[in-house]
């Protein structure tokens, strides 16, 4: 058994570790209408011990896990057996996480109460940011005050965010054309700088793009300088911004001319032109 | 409707708090796929029966079924314009009737939309709102390149303008500026919101879309608080909406996502250890294995194996 390994040589392996994200997996399950979620925020406390001494392969572990819980998930979803339809005990509604990507964060435990050899994990269905959470453990009764808090959150932000119409009689500086899922577009650039992107749930995106995951949520900005009016652009994304053809640094702030081609990720272009 | 079903429609509809008759429609067939809103133009009946006659009409063309989509959207709506003009010459009371709608039909993955004046088709996805339509009206036209902001818009005076209409003269199918087109991809976890613009007039897309994010399984609530907006902004028109939300559209703000964004599980290694020695699991599986209808067929098998050697 796993976990008694772990107690005797007091070690903890990556092996553990997965089959405890796996066993969260199923824990941590949320029954909906239609679909059943299950959590894709994983939160893994270790002894700072085993901390230090897997620092260096948390991405190795991230990577195996991600595979562990596509392929559990993948086997849920599978079509039943005809012997387990026979039994009735396996239900029809496909299990899904809550979010694109399955979020692996390794956190030592600083409260001496996860001992050596052992993980703690605590799992959320979706990434809205907890107050004090990261870092630190909560539970789930610490959390209660918070309730209010997060739903007012959604629905203030709910109300402002994401809408690819202006607001106010602002001069628009750039014109966006592009074509992506949802056929042409035009965007207007009414403000100093945009984000471009898929947006999501807690990625607020000026120019929401109706694509695949090769684009990330925010995928480049568009900065425009108030005082000489000249624009400049920097990739933020996972899979490239290309400008006219060549390929942005990531993170690095590039002048961007009044006209050019944009390529995200190789999926989208976009006809950049600043107004006069 | 069965777990399998690719979207969920609801609509609403209301006369608004001026006006004294409804002269918008919408005709909705989920296992066809079929979304339509018309908004009725002209005095007393006859923008009712502008707005009626286009609903009966186009119904009965999409069921033709020898066209692709894009032909049978076209073919409809020229359809009803040429029945709806065809009335107005006919009777006194219907001369001049004429309506404005958006029709979307899904085919396969696509939705096809046909789309004459100032009703509205909205793409809901990731939590961003698209007007997708563009408004055949001088203040939409505006709007739509960036001379007015929405808001600026939805006050204009002359906001009521269209320049393209169903019924008020022959059309033929392919004509120009008649019938504006779309074709895009219809994503599982994507929503469509069509709706006149009693609507968009009244409201902003972002306080739709906040509405829209309430999402939480009933798609006729969100269509009726979409009107119920409208209404409460002042209801100076008809107003009809009608939701779409694919089957894995998740209202960011729904009350379930609320749930789900506050609960998280905490699980431990060594709990598992000492939960499985004591070993309950074990003996549950066993007893699930020797009561289940599988065991019950070995049963009746054994037994009747064992009646026919006694028998002989």
């Amino acid at each position: 058994m796993p976990s008694r390994t772990g107690e005797e040589q007091g070690r903890i392996t990556g092996k553990i570790i997965i089959e405890q994200l796996l066993r969260n997996l199923e824990v941590g399950q949320f029954e909906m209408g239609y679909s059943v979620l299950v959590p894709c925020i994983f939160s893994l406390y270790l002894h700072p011990e085993d901390y230090a001494r897997l620092t260096g392969v948390f991405d190795l572990i991230r990577e195996d896990a991600r595979r562990a819980l596509t392929q559990r998930l993948e086997q849920w979803n599978a079509k039943p057996l005809s012997l387990g339809r026979l039994r009735g005990s396996r239900q029809s509604k496909p299990y899904k996480p809550a979010c694109k990507d399955w979020v692996f964060e390794f956190f030592p435990d600083a409260e001496s109460v996860v001992p050596v050899g052992d993980v703690e994990i605590h799992s959320e269905l979706n990434e809205t940011p907890q107050p004090g959470y990261h870092g630190a453990k909560t539970t789930l009764m610490d959390r209660e005050p918070g309730v209010g808090s997060i739903t007012g959150r959604a629905g203030a932000e709910g109300a402002g965010k994401h809408a690819n119409t202006r607001q106010s009689a602002e001069r628009v500086y750039a014109e966006l054309r592009y074509r992506d899922d949802s056929g042409p577009q035009l965007f207007l650039m009414t403000q100093d700088e945009i984000a471009i992107g898929r947006g999501g749930d807690d990625v607020s995106v000026n120019l929401a793009l109706y694509t695949n995951d090769e684009v990330s949520r925010e995928h480049l900005r568009v900065r425009r300088d108030p005082v000489q009016g000249r624009f400049s652009i920097i990739d933020k994304s996972m899979n490239g911004t290309w400008l006219n053809g060549k390929r942005l640094k990531r993170g690095v702030e590039e002048p961007l001319p009044a006209r050019a081609q944009i390529s995200v990720a190789e999926v989208i272009t976009l006809e950049f032109e600043a107004r006069p | 409707m069965g777990l399998d079903c690719k979207w969920r429609s609801g609509a609403a509809s209301d006369r608004g708090l001026v006006r004294g008759e409804n002269q918008d429609r919408s005709y909705v067939r989920d296992e066809d796929g079929v979304f339509l809103v018309v908004d009725g133009l002209g005095g007393h009946a006859a923008g009712e029966k502008a707005a009626e006659t286009a609903v009966e009409v186009i119904q009965a063309e999409l069921a033709k079924p020898d066209r692709d989509a894009p032909q049978r959207v076209r073919q409809a709506i020229t359809q009803a314009n040429n029945r709806i003009r065809e009335l107005g010459d006919e009777n006194e009371a219907w001369r001049g009737m004429a309506c404005v709608l958006t029709l979307a039909v899904m085919d396969g993955e696509r939705v096809v939309v046909g789309h004459v004046g100032d009703s509205r088709l909205y793409l809901v996805w990731n939590g961003a709102i698209r007007k997708l339509t563009s408004d055949h009206s001088p203040v939409g036209e505006r709007e739509d390149c960036g001379e007015l902001s929405e808001r600026e818009a939805m006050a204009h005076p002359r906001r009521h303008e269209v320049f393209r209409d169903v019924g008020s003269r022959r059309r033929q199918a392919d004509e120009e500026d008649f019938i504006e087109m779309k074709e895009f991809l219809f994503k599982p976890d994507a929503a469509l919101l069509l709706c006149s613009d009693g609507l968009s007039d009244q409201v902003t897309s972002e306080a739709m879309n906040e509405l829209i994010e309430r999402y939480d399984g009933d798609p006729e609530a969100v269509a009726r608080s979409l009107v119920e907006a409208a209404n409460r902004a002042g209801g100076s028109d008809n107003v009809t909406a009608i939701f779409v939300a694919g089957s894995e559209f998740v209202g960011a703000a729904s009350p379930a996502m609320s749930q789900a964004r506050v609960r998280h599980s905490i699980t431990r290694a060594r709990e598992v250890a000492a939960k499985q020695s004591a070993s309950p699991g074990a003996l549950a599986r066993v007893l699930r294995i020797l009561t289940c209808r599988t065991a019950f067929l070995v049963y009746g098998f054994v037994l009747g194996v064992v009646l026919a050697l006694a028998w002989r």
